[in-house]
């Protein structure tokens, strides 16, 4: 049997791996923080590690950037490619379902206050 | 589902509250073997509201329903963003429906104003997340008048003394 990183760990490395992707501006924990995987040391908010089946799953909360460079689906898509390219970094190899939930939408520009106030 | 046939539907009285009007209520799912890709309602609300905001025409967008009216409330004391303002959502595996309120510049018609709202949240909406946009419900709830601005009451000029 191979030794299994921990989820924590794993967590760790994704929540780093998904600055490098453009048009995410950063993990989303949840309104009360509760999207988190937690591990000796600490918690990772917005990614969600876990084996099922003997397979790793994953699920990462990001905020998006507004307007999005090509389409949301596509920046998901973005995020699972880098996913996959760090898990077998990792020595991970049963690699199962990436899960991207877009929770919400970042804006350069003030909020547009059209009319009265 | 055609803009036609999306346009169709506002002629037909909003769906009743109990009957999910989209496949299943909550979030988008695009689903692939790689996994599934959710957008949350949030994030369809503000695409929706942008595009409903960028059509001349369009006054404001307004909240609906009182707990939007505390949200707004609490957004204009916190100063928190409102781009979703007006903007209710209900967001399926492929699909979203749209409810939008709004006040509209009076001499504009309401009907072409609505059409135009209606077509760029379709267009917006699926550009950017992909979700095929079933019906946009309109509520023109108030018309603007451009020169009330000015006929606001001017606060009076300061008294004149009444002792020297």
């Amino acid at each position: 049997m191979e030794s299994q990183l921990q989820e924590f760990v794993i967590a760790r490395a994704l929540a780093h791996a998904v600055r490098d992707v453009p048009g995410v501006v950063e993990l989303f924990g949840g309104r009360l923080g509760e999207i988190a995987t937690y591990g000796r040391g600490g918690r990772v908010p917005g990614v969600r590690v876990w084996r099922e089946a003997g397979l790793l799953h994953v699920e990462a909360h990001i905020v998006a950037t507004y307007p999005p460079e090509h389409t949301l689906p596509a920046l998901a898509d973005s995020v699972r490619v880098r996913f996959r390219q760090q898990l077998p970094e990792l020595g991970v190899a049963d690699i199962g379902p990436i899960d991207v939930i877009v929770a919400d939408l970042r804006f350069d520009d003030p909020p547009i206050l059209t009319g009265a106030a | 589902m055609t803009q036609a046939e999306a346009t169709e539907r506002q002629l037909t009285p909003p769906v009743t509250a109990s009957r999910s009007r989209t496949q299943s209520s909550g979030e988008s799912t695009l689903v692939s073997d790689q996994g599934k890709t959710t957008i949350a309602n949030g994030v369809v609300s503000k695409i929706a509201g942008i595009a409903a905001n960028e059509i001349d025409g369009v006054y404001q967008l307004v909240s609906t329903g009182a707990g939007q009216a505390l949200t707004g409330l609490a957004q204009r004391v916190t100063g928190a963003e409102s781009r979703d303002r007006g903007v209710t959502v209900e967001v399926g595996q492929r699909e979203a429906a749209v409810d939008v309120r709004l006040i509209t510049v009076y001499g504009a018609s309401i009907p072409e104003v609505s059409q135009a709202v209606r077509q760029n949240i379709i267009s917006r909406v699926r550009e950017m997340t992909g979700l095929i946009v079933k019906e946009v419900n309109i509520d023109v709830v108030d018309l603007y008048f451009p020169g009330d601005e000015r006929e606001q009451p001017v606060p009076p000029p300061p008294a004149a003394p009444r002792v020297q």
